[in-house]
């Protein structure tokens, strides 16, 4: 008997030992001008033209900023520079920097800065660092030059009256070397401290040029999972989290507030238009129509997000072809009809085999919606989940599918969410191939009229739905939890988690 | 002295295999640190230039030879992702692995020896019944289950503890012990059931030896055998597998860091590998192989001072 | 008859084992039922009925794709039941052969396949499971041969460390004496006498082969959506805990009967049948 009571004594006393400290531990926001942010994805780089993942653009959109920067309502504003001017046969940009803005270090942002910085990225520097991303869209520029100390003129390859949204990329001081450990920037908060899987902290720059933050602390805290940032939600160490689920949003405390965006995804079943059956574009249309697209809204999403029918999502504008959402309506018997004078019926079950990165729940549970939603017009569809790195080799650069599911984002420009389906474009992974395309789009990336441009992209987006290029989904909404104790968040139309407009709920 | 330079031999051997499956296995596997680095948006040629200064591009052998001549020197380079050194990153990884490993075990040790011992002595009994399922119980949980479970209960529902505030021991040592407690529960609950049962068979398998009919058939007493002689004998095994839970508890680690947002070596372990992060998986793997063989030696010396005979072996 | 006198012992049922053997049998029964009916198509989605509490038209309740939580478990515990026995009858034969010669001979080839396996043990998972899609393709077989392979090594150890024991025991070195061969040694005499260990090996390894299963087709590997598997219902239930914990409390329990009735038979069925 004695050894139970041993026992006994020894689970008790664990239990008090914890007891005691649970009230101890103080919550991460009783400090008003502070807020711990919830992220589920490690940043790939401190370096912001190393950085790849749109997790990471997204906080340190908080550090960096570029000649130029989105607004919310989807507009460039005036950043680094203060002014710009294109010229009329859309070949040159001249920019007029901003007077008096620093970096961190305390440094004036000079005109060899702007220039060193649009070298790196347009991968124009003699010694070029492989680890750099250089961005494609950035490769017409022929020449990066300073006229004076004040003005930097950028002259292009070809016309492009669209690279403004592109110019959004980070200004970093010339020849600083430690830009992954300890990043410079221009931005409204300053670096502080990052530990990998653990946080990443900033704190409010006293020299920046722009209107003053109210936080003074920002901690952006990297979570492991979807599931262990909202347990923290629930606890209430975590006063902002932008990645809700639609079930997680439903079950918020009364600590918190929602507030509802769009993700700017175009979410879609990208079918391989050279495998067999699907060079036939009436097998694509016939899957399109077999889609009951608000069936898959309520049950993975509760109905929030938007329809979309074309590549191309809502927070595009005037660029962005409504007429599109509806053009498949669910027609199931119709798309039956289709298949079968493809030569697919019952005794000839049309299959295939959908790879899905298993590392997105969102994308994993779509596909099991549309696996369900095939079978009722006799097409099977096979899932295969894979790792993301797996689908970047197989999938987007291998070209080794038949069809997949993924979310794709885009820069501010509407060249840049259409130009994958160019048949020669490098990111042309569902193997899109129509010369009229091509001609269209090169006519509307170099046009000098808006009115055109807003013409020719909706004329884009008609074509690779009439086409049924593939079977486009929604731009799934954006779910956040903010913190009663604040106000202000906003949505952008690119991927960006902005810091400096939260402000204190009176 | 002889037994010590075999053992070095046998840990220098097995580092090597393992560095080479290691090595296989990212040969086998697709993509590569540049094309993961680089993300969508990459020609051909930037992900060209990049596995050159990685030095993803040289002959197969060449690159082993040059990791086994850097690993000999104490040099596991620079992780790809982080472009941090592998040391660094995983000496800032290493204290919340560890902190959990050693207080799994130790749950595990205090809970399941006397438990163990318990139940073997009432074997028969209808106390035992219960004593069964519970053990079993435990065993049939999953662990990242039993995590979220409670996390649930004691996080959220009765606010025990605060789910995600995680404190280093060096800050606060009983801060650390409380929040630890949870993560240490869920992998020691199930692992205890097992150990529980483990000791119990083992027990079992001794008392029905002819030594102890034997023993008995002498007139020593029930309490004198049990303790003097069927424990030692039974507790052979036991440490055997206590050194394999412990190589498990790492292993484990990976969930569990997981279900409680704990930044250790297992998530480290499995954001390298979605990384292709060759370095930083590398040496975990190594590091690993170490700690799985030192157990051994360490189950090996306590089973040679339990078990004179083995000593021959 | 003799089989069913073992059931009583000292004048008392071996309750344990007869309780395993009921919940076993229970989950058996539940899963060849599976194999022939379901009240619903366990892959029927419903958008309207999501989440919903377990009722008369759905015993378990639905998921959160408004699919028959019921039917789900009876279809996913067959695929899930039959995982488990192949893995861990791979892991049990091989271990048993490596842990046998390793522990009975000792010497080079101990040391040599001892060292491969503690090699074996400190790679992750992970990566051996990703290996193997590299390798041969994902699916049910390949997550089978994947897990077995990985199952080997904990067998192997306490396999060997019951023979390091054994071997120095009388008996043996009667067998010995006696003109007996080494294999009838080790696999008619030794064997036997660690099959208490062995059988607890087994139990334990028959539950990690179903949890494995649920991480592994995560993984890609295995059973792929939307086909139910126990593991693969527990770890997508997890986000709705909360919510709807009808959804991870049906497999879960599943596992639990199925685990529990395998363990429990184990422990009084390693007791000698004299």
């Amino acid at each position: 008997m004695k050894k139970h009571a041993v026992l006994v004594a020894l689970l008790l006393s664990l239990t008090a030992l914890c007891a005691c400290n649970g009230g101890k531990t103080g919550k991460n926001g009783s400090d008003s001008r502070s807020a711990v942010v919830g992220i589920t994805q490690d940043l790939d780089s401190l370096d912001p033209h190393k950085a790849v993942a749109a997790g990471t653009d997204e906080v340190l959109f908080n550090v960096f900023e570029g000649l130029v920067k989105p607004s919310v309502d989807g507009t460039l504003v005036p950043a680094v520079a203060e002014d710009v001017e294109i010229a009329p046969d859309g070949m040159s940009y001249t920019f007029t920097l901003r007077e008096g803005v620093k970096f961190h270090n305390g440094a004036d942002v000079t005109a060899e800065d702007v220039v060193y910085s649009i070298k790196r990225c347009a991968g124009l520097l003699s010694d070029p660092d492989p680890e750099v991303k250089v961005s494609s869209a950035l490769s017409v520029i022929s020449a990066v030059e300073k006229k004076n100390a004040g003005t930097v003129v950028i002259t292009l390859k070809e016309a492009n009256t669209e690279l403004l949204g592109f110019l959004t990329v980070a200004i970093i001081p010339e020849n600083y070397t430690e830009q992954s450990t300890k990043p410079v920037g221009t931005g409204p908060y300053r670096f502080v401290s990052y530990e990998p899987l653990t946080s990443f902290v900033v704190e409010r720059f006293p020299e920046y040029y722009g209107e003053t933050p109210y936080l003074e602390k920002v901690t952006f805290k990297i979570c492991a999972s979807n599931d262990a940032a909202f347990m923290e939600l629930l606890a209430g160490t975590i006063d902002i989290f932008p990645y809700l689920t639609e079930e997680q949003a439903s079950q918020l405390t009364d600590e918190y507030k929602l507030e509802v965006g769009a993700s700017n995804l175009v979410q879609a079943m990208f079918l391989n238009n050279e495998f067999a059956p699907f060079t036939k574009p009436e097998v694509r249309q016939a899957l399109c129509m077999a889609v009951d697209k608000q069936e898959i809204l309520n049950i993975v999403a509760g109905g929030k997000g938007n329809i979309i029918g074309s590549n191309m999502f809502p927070n595009f504008g005037v660029y962005y072809n409504k007429d599109m959402e509806t053009y498949y309506t669910y027609q199931p018997e119709k798309a039956k009809e289709l298949l079968a004078k493809a030569g697919y019926n019952e005794s000839n079950p049309l299959t295939f085999t959908m790879k899905v990165p298993s590392n997105y729940d969102f994308h994993v549970a779509t596909a099991q919606v549309l696996v369900e939603q095939y079978k009722k017009i006799g097409v099977e569809v096979k899932l295969q989940l894979i790792e993301w790195p797996t689908w970047l080799t197989d999938v987007y650069r291998g070209r080794d599918y038949e069809a997949t599911i993924v979310g794709l984002d885009a820069a501010l420009a509407p060249s840049d969410v259409v130009r994958r389906y160019r048949s020669d474009a490098s990111g042309n992974f569902v193997n899109y191939k129509s010369d009229a395309y091509d001609a269209l789009f090169d006519k509307a990336k170099a046009s000098v009229s808006n009115e055109e441009k807003i013409t020719y992209y909706k004329q884009l987006q008609e074509m690779l739905t009439k086409d049924a290029a593939s079977v486009y989904l929604q731009d799934p909404a954006k779910l956040v939890a903010v913190n009663k104790r604040f106000t202000g968040y906003r949505f952008y139309p690119v991927y960006v988690l902005d810091m400096a407009s939260i402000r204190p709920e009176k | 002295m002889r037994y010590w330079v075999k053992k070095t031999a046998a840990l220098l051997v097995t580092l090597l295999v393992a560095a080479f499956l290691t090595f296989l296995a990212f040969e086998v596997i697709p993509s590569d640190a540049a094309m993961t680095k680089l993300g969508l948006d990459a020609t051909e040629e930037e992900i060209q230039a990049l596995r050159e200064q990685l030095g993803l591009n040289r002959p197969l052998p060449l690159r082993y030879l040059s990791f086994l001549a850097d690993a000999v020197r104490g040099d596991f380079g620079n992780s790809t992702q982080y472009g941090r050194s592998v040391g660094e990153l995983l000496g800032g990884r290493m204290p919340v692995t560890l902190g959990l490993a050693f207080y799994s075990f130790f749950l595990i040790v205090a809970v399941s020896l006397p438990l163990g011992i318990l139940s073997a002595r009432k074997h028969g009994s209808h106390g035992n019944g219960g004593f069964a399922l519970l053990t079993q119980l435990m065993m049939a949980v999953p662990p990242f289950f039993l995590g979220m479970i409670l996390t649930l209960v004691f996080g959220i529902i009765f606010k025990v503890f605060t789910p995600g505030a995680y404190v280093p021991a060096g800050e606060d040592f009983f801060g650390f012990l409380g929040f630890m407690l949870f993560p240490a529960l869920s992998v020691a609950i199930p692992k205890i059931g097992m150990t529980v049962r483990f000791l119990q068979n083992s027990l079992n398998e001794q008392l029905t030896a002819d030594y102890v009919r034997t023993a008995k058939s002498k007139g020593c007493n029930r309490r004198r055998v049990l303790w003097g002689h069927v424990l030692r004998n039974a507790l052979v095994p036991v440490v055997t597998f206590l050194s394999m839970v412990m190589a498990e508890i790492l292993a484990g680690s990976i969930v569990i860091e997981q279900v409680f947002n704990l930044s250790g070596v297992g998530r480290l372990l499995a954001v390298s590998i979605s990384h292709r992060d060759y370095p930083v998986v590398r040496a975990i793997i190594l590091y690993a192989t170490t700690v799985v063989i030192l157990l051994n030696y360490l189950s090996d010396i306590a089973c040679r001072m339990l078990d004179p005979r083995i000593r021959q072996i | 008859m003799e089989h069913l006198r073992w059931l009583r012992k000292d004048g008392k049922w071996r309750i344990n084992f007869m309780i395993g053997a009921g919940l076993f049998l229970l989950a058996a029964l539940l899963s060849v039922i599976g194999c022939f009916y379901t009240p619903y198509d366990p892959n029927e989605m419903n958008s309207a009925m999501k989440n919903a509490a377990p009722s008369f038209q759905h015993l378990f309740g639905t998921d959160s794709f408004g699919r028959d939580v019921f039917s789900r478990v009876l279809k996913g515990s067959r695929t899930t039941f039959l995982v488990g026995l192949a893995v861990v009858s791979i892991g049990a034969v091989g271990g048993t052969l490596v842990g046998a010669f390793t522990g009975y001979f000792g010497g080079k080839l101990d040391l040599i396949l001892m060292r491969v396996n503690d090699a074996l043990a400190a790679i992750p998972s992970i990566l051996l499971a990703l290996v193997f899609v590299g390798a041969f393709g994902s699916g049910t077989l390949q997550l089978v041969l994947a897990l077995g392979l990985l199952f080997i090594p904990s067998f192997a150890r306490v396999v060997r460390s019951g023979f390091l024991v054994q071997k120095e025991y009388d008996y043996v070195k009667n067998a010995r004496l006696m003109g007996a061969g080494q294999l009838r040694i080790m696999f008619v005499h030794i064997l036997p006498n660690t099959k208490g260990s062995l059988l607890s090996a087994l139990a334990i390894g028959f539950n990690n082969a179903v949890l494995s299963e649920a991480a592994m087709s995560y993984l890609s590997l295995g059973v792929q959506p939307p086909e139910p598997s126990l593991g693969r219902m527990l770890s997508e239930a997890q986000p709705y805990l909360i919510r709807a914990p009808w959804s991870a409390i049906a497999p879960g329990m599943m596992i639990l009967v199925c685990v529990l009735g395998v363990g429990l038979m184990s422990i009084e069925g390693g007791e000698k049948h004299d």
